[in-house]
């Protein structure tokens, strides 16, 4: 059970690597485009890491991918050991590989190998690998559960006697910048003596957040990391989905307050930035922010979008979308039948 | 010294009681959700660390302070002093002028407490 969960895993991993790929180089076009377009790209990464089924299609991003590896490169061995190992074990069943199958975008450069292994008889040196990753893995998740449980729980001792501002505004000097905690009845917490000017900001930001439910994605999205803590490239999402998440929350708090507001809203991030120093380590639950220069950046540069530009990000927020969100058709995807097969 | 020194919120709960003194604990509970957002427990929990430290009192659900609110401020406004600006209080007064006027009243009121200290 423990091992199926954890190819499962890896599978969900490695497919969410592809389309994480894909998703960061989309993002490189979409640099000029309001960043709620860079934020909204993330939805497949977040679908691939949490979801092994998804439907077939023609424009799936892996029949390119199928194509590739058919012509004989290293790319698909870790796609095809996980099954194969797999199969060693005895109380596994077609239902078992079939969700495996489709898990993975099948892409095998030599189906007939894949096949022997597959009946091979039991005693696998692999298996003992892989067991030992699978510990290794859950070792790891619940190291980093228990980790950030026990973080949540000393912010939460912290901020117990945070007094009330106005509404579910809370202040606290034993904090150095403001953040939303909480996820039921989310509240936001910001530094004691914070100036006027800079507060009307802070709370704006904060408040959209709150609006766009970003807390609960955050959470999810960490959760996610946490399952899948041994790709890096999925710790690279995390970071630049954040950036993604914050800059388009810059946006829409200019969009709202207006242009003027820009001067204003960068140096009290900046001072909020400079505060920080030395204090609180930002916990990824405690809503945090991050990369102030290039969050500056982007808002001293914020324009409103002409109008093309906005066309020409929805097709191809849309277009990736599609591409990423499905597996490839039957028609290019010729493993999945052997895979029913295996006895 | 330290006795007097605390948190933000610490000095927002003692404030309390000082408006209200003597205040029953049931009341200062009701207060401390209505103006600080806090749930019983934290009220509580903080009064006994204050009673711990010699700052409040309760007995028979009855709070009060043992400490003035000058005797408090005098520590906070040292404190200052002494950590931004190096203990010097030419310094403090300077930072603290600049960019400011001050009106007819309150530079005769300076001049009396600063010669009230002088001698």
């Amino acid at each position: 059970m423990n091992l199926l969960i954890f190819i499962t895993v890896v599978n969900m991993s490695i497919t969410a690597s592809y389309v994480a790929i894909g998703v960061i180089l989309v993002r490189l076009l979409l640099k000029k485009a309001p960043k709620i377009f860079s934020y909204v790209l993330w939805t497949p990464v977040l679908f691939r890491l949490i979801c092994p089924f998804s439907f077939d299609s023609t424009f799936s991003l892996f029949n390119l991918i199928n194509l590739y590896v058919k012509q004989g490169t290293g790319v698909s061995e870790l796609f095809m050991q996980t099954p194969v190992i797999h199969s060693g074990i005895g109380s596994i069943d077609g239902t078992a590989n079939i969700s495996l199958t489709s898990a993975i975008p099948a892409v095998s450069p030599n189906p007939v190998q894949i096949w022997t292994a597959v009946i091979s008889p039991s005693p696998n040196p692999k298996q003992i690998w892989l067991t030992a990753f699978s510990l290794i893995w859950i070792f790891g998740v619940i190291t980093l559960l228990i980790y950030s449980i026990v973080s949540y729980v000393k912010i939460k001792g912290k901020l117990q006697t945070a007094t009330r501002v106005d509404g579910n505004v809370f202040e606290s000097d034993a904090i150095g910048t403001a953040f939303i905690f909480g996820f039921i009845r989310p509240k936001i917490y910001v530094p004691a003596n914070v100036e006027d000017a800079s507060l009307l900001y802070i709370l704006e930001h904060e408040r959209t957040h709150i609006r766009r439910k970003d807390y609960l994605i955050k959470l999810i999205a960490f959760l996610l990391l946490i399952l899948h803590w041994f790709n890096p490239l999925i710790w690279l999402c995390f970071v630049l989905m954040s950036r993604d998440m914050e800059m388009s929350c810059d946006e829409n708090v200019l969009r709202k307050l207006g242009d003027s507001a820009k001067v204003g809203y960068s140096s009290s991030l900046l001072s909020q930035a400079v505060k920080r120093k030395g204090l609180l380590t930002v916990n990824p639950l405690a809503f945090g922010e991050s990369d102030v220069k290039t969050r500056i950046k982007n808002i001293l540069n914020y324009k409103k979008p002409a109008f093309w530009v906005i066309v020409i990000a929805v097709i191809a927020v849309c277009a990736a979308t599609i591409a990423f969100v499905t597996n490839p058709s039957k028609s290019v995807a010729y493993t999945s039948d052997i895979y029913i097969k295996s006895p | 010294m330290e006795k007097y020194k605390l948190f933000d919120a610490e000095y927002k709960f003692v404030s309390i009681i000082w408006d209200n003194e003597p205040i029953n604990s049931t009341e200062l509970v009701k207060l401390c959700a209505d103006k600080l957002g806090w749930k019983k427990s934290t009220t509580y929990t903080v009064l006994k660390k204050l009673c711990e430290r010699g700052i409040l009192q309760n007995k028979d659900a009855t709070v009060t302070s043992l400490v003035k609110r000058e005797d408090v401020q005098r520590y906070e406004s040292r404190a200052v002093v002494e950590k931004t600006f190096d203990g010097s209080l030419l310094k403090f007064l300077t930072a603290f002028l600049s960019g400011r006027k001050l009106s007819e009243q309150e530079a005769k009121e300076l001049k009396r407490i600063i010669e009230e200290a002088a001698k």
